[in-house]
């Protein structure tokens, strides 16, 4: 049982789906040595059946009375994809380029197919990283007790030393947020990249990215906007309650949009257009409170008043996303004056 | 009931009728490896009588043994017919492995030994239809996988290890190899109980293993040192136990067919009459009781924690006893009776089971459900069993329950119920 909790807010109404956490991760740490495949970071499109493929339906989590549920570790080809390559040699003699084979998915696959009809289809992103839980399935499924919370943050890590590679881990994630190396025969997750973390640093998705909609704190950090965002103003949630695994990511769930039009091209009063049952399936039952508090005080600020949920949720200064001390982030500050090199220089990469 | 190598004439049963003519002879005599046999020395004296179908005698032959698991010597062989049963003591989470297991039957394994005097040569034998290698991009790909294990200590006056891979008191080391990408890959380990298994050089190992298209089975050699890393193997009669995984049934790890202790005869080393005498409890015609007596007196008391066969108890609470018959030496099943907490079988990760009831930590983790946790810790790190302590109870009953535990995952396999 760790003594502190690190935690990830992210604001899913201000996530453009450019994928910059993604590459942010993999050229930090997943691009090598067998991790080509691995995505610690992914970005899917909801509705959408996400990566690796369909993994709500692979199990793992815990039931209702706190029992480990059985899962299932995807396959290369069905659940994370394989990359597919094009007819070169034939287009060289003038052939149509064509993907060899059918590609069947890939990132952000599912945005091109969205839901609803025109001009009342909808869709939004959903980044995910390992969820940090505070009942982890990966470390309750491990026999060999190779995974385990660090005291400090709460971060859950694989000993590289007691894994064998067996993947129960995988079984056990009902995110799947945990990747088999074939390469070293360990498996491997999403670190919230704490090596830069015990340099002040942000993980890098949260630094990367472009839209600021990422909050990394303490939760016990009640002067923190992660605390504030999940605790206080309880508009961010984790994903996938019923999971019982407590997930320590938290997301500001996706305003149900503009309303509906109708045939003639006008707007259907009270219509919403993602339909809260959707958002409810993902973020459990509290989603109707925050959306009510964040429309409140989307209220307030068009009539003038102040509201200090939307001013940290708009994030003027991206340093004050990130609180990993008990100050904005020192290491932050320190980049901005001595530019990403130097600091970047020292990580060991 | 299948035969793996064209050469080996083994189906299960003729096991002990040829281990017993084996053991007669002077089976070296019999032997006509590749290289020359070495004559039986003078003073070797045969199997114990009363483990004669738990033991197979290491056949002395010329030095250097071989290390490729298709020399000729190997075939010239005499071997043991071994059963390995499916792994159900503990219940791992893999759906598809659990699946697999539940349609899983008992394995003939048949076992061949060899020592030059300065090594021993295991070899290990099993039908599976399907060659499984772990591969270089597979993610739920399992590769084919066979085990050995002896005690770190044995000999008189030393109790066995609890036989899935030892317990706190006693160690086991294990020798490990898996069908990889490419070729095999071995792994030295010593082990304390479920999930403790620790990588440690024990000694130079020679390892192999190779799939017969053909005759659809494996054959896995393990070579080593007699002496190995202060492991020593020189004794008249050297415990061991073997473990083998079917990758297309997504076994790793736990989920396995392991076998229970069996015995190598090292004919140049004497027996020791008391540690014979310890191992052969239960394996005389008087030693047991009435197992039709023993499954009333089970049902009756130990059914509410433990699932056996037919019965199931809530998964979990205690061991799975459906394979013990098997697994277990009818010494460890009375110990186990009589005095639970000196052989503490070591308890699967109890993260498994979180106490909703109880107090969540600082991060809100919860704690662990005390009713899935096997035993207590003392003040001064003593473990006691959460089984109640059996030792009162009436020499007869422990017999008439060990017959019965006996009987349990040895029958056919569609006896045995779905865990």
């Amino acid at each position: 049982m760790s003594k502190r909790q690190l935690a990830m807010v992210m604001d899913l109404n201000k996530c453009i789906g450019c994928q910059t956490c993604t590459v942010a991760c993999k050229t930090q740490w997943t691009n090598r040595n067998g991790r080509e495949y691995m995505y610690w970071n992914n970005v899917e499109t909801r509705p959408g059946s996400g990566y690796p493929k369909d993994w709500e339906k692979m199990g793992g989590g815990f039931d209702a009375t706190g029992t480990l549920r059985e899962g299932t570790v995807p396959s290369r080809s069905g659940g994370y994809g394989t990359p597919w390559d094009y007819n070169l040699d034939e287009a060289g003699l003038g052939a149509e380029i064509r993907p060899q084979g059918t590609p069947a998915g890939g990132p952000n696959w599912d945005e091109d197919r969205g839901s609803g009809e025109f001009p009342n289809s909808w869709f939004f992103y959903l980044p995910r990283i390992c969820n940090h839980c505070s009942n982890p399935g990966c470390l309750a499924a491990c026999p060999r007790g190779a995974i385990f919370k660090r005291d400090e943050d709460g971060v859950v890590l694989v000993d590289q030393e007691r894994c064998e590679g067996l993947r129960y881990c995988i079984a056990g994630c009902p995110y799947k947020k945990v990747y088999f190396n074939p390469k070293t025969f360990r498996s491997e997750k999403c670190i919230l990249c704490f090596p830069r973390v015990e340099k002040g640093l942000p993980p890098a998705c949260a630094h990367q990215c472009v839209g600021r909609m990422r909050w990394v704190g303490y939760l016990d950090d009640e002067a923190g906007q992660v605390h504030k965002l999940v605790r206080k103003w309880e508009v961010a949630l984790p994903l996938h309650p019923e999971y019982g695994t407590q997930a320590n990511v938290f997301y500001v769930p996706p305003l149900p949009g503009p309303p509906k039009y109708d045939a003639h091209g006008r707007p259907i009063a009270g219509s919403q257009r993602i339909p809260l049952a959707y958002l409810e399936g993902l973020f459990g039952p509290g989603v109707k409170r925050a959306i009510a508090t964040l429309e409140g005080e989307m209220t307030r600020r068009r009539g003038g008043k102040p509201s200090e949920i939307l001013d940290v949720l708009i994030a003027f200064r991206q340093e004050d996303n990130f609180r990993l001390g008990t100050a904005p982030s020192a290491g932050l500050v320190q980049l901005g004056r001595r530019g990403m090199k130097s600091v970047g220089a020292k990580e060991g990469r | 009931m299948t035969v793996g190598y064209p050469s080996a004439v083994w189906g299960g049963r003729v096991a002990a009728a040829l281990l017993v003519a084996a053991l007669g002879r002077p089976t070296a005599a019999q032997v006509k490896p590749s290289g020359s046999t070495v004559p039986p020395s003078a003073g070797q004296a045969p199997a114990p009588a009363s483990l004669a179908a738990e033991t197979l005698e290491a056949v002395e032959v010329a030095a250097p043994l071989p290390s490729d698991p298709a020399a000729p010597l190997w075939d010239s062989l005499p071997a043991m017919a071994v059963v390995a049963a499916p792994q159900v003591t503990i219940r791992l989470n893999d759906r598809r492995a659990n699946e697999a297991l539940a349609k899983e039957t008992n394995h003939a394994v048949r076992i061949r030994a060899a020592t030059d005097g300065e090594s021993l040569a295991v070899i290990v034998e099993w039908s599976d239809a399907t060659e499984s290698r772990a591969t270089a991009d597979g993610i739920d790909v399992f590769g084919d996988a066979a085990a050995l294990q002896f005690p770190l200590r044995f000999g008189e006056g030393i109790r066995l290890p609890y036989v899935g891979m030892g317990d706190d008191e006693q160690q086991v080391a294990v020798y490990l190899q898996r069908a990889g990408a490419q070729g095999t890959v071995a792994r030295e380990a010593v082990g304390s109980g479920f999930g403790t298994l620790a990588r440690r050089d024990l000694g130079t190992l020679r390892v192999g293993m190779h799939y017969n298209p053909v005759a659809k089975g494996w054959r896995a050699i393990f070579v080593r040192p007699l002496v190995a890393a202060g492991h020593d193997l020189r004794r008249g009669l050297v415990p061991f136990a073997v473990a083998v995984w079917d990758g297309a049934a997504f076994e790793r790890g736990g989920n396995k067919a392991l076998s229970g202790w069996k015995f190598l005869r090292l004919s140049r080393y004497p027996l020791e009459p008391g540690y014979v005498a310890t191992l052969s409890w239960g394996h005389s015609p008087g030693d047991l009781g009435n197992w039709k007596r023993g499954k009333e007196l089970f049902d009756g008391m130990c059914t509410p924690c433990h699932s056996a066969g037919a019965h199931r108890a809530p998964p979990g609470i205690a061991p799975d006893l459906s394979a013990i018959g098997v697994i277990a030496t009818p010494g460890y099943i009375r110990d186990s009776i009589l005095t639970p907490s000196a052989v503490i079988v070591p308890n699967p990760n109890p993260a498994q089971h979180q106490d909703r009831s109880g107090k969540p930590g600082a991060t809100g983790t919860w704690p662990a459900d005390e009713a899935y946790v096997w035993y207590q810790r003392g003040p001064d790190g003593k473990k006691t069993s959460t089984m109640p302590d059996y030792s009162s109870m009436p020499k007869e009953d422990v017999a008439d329950i060990v017959a019965y535990l006996k009987t349990l995952g040895t029958e056919s396999p569609a006896g045995r119920s779905k865990p």
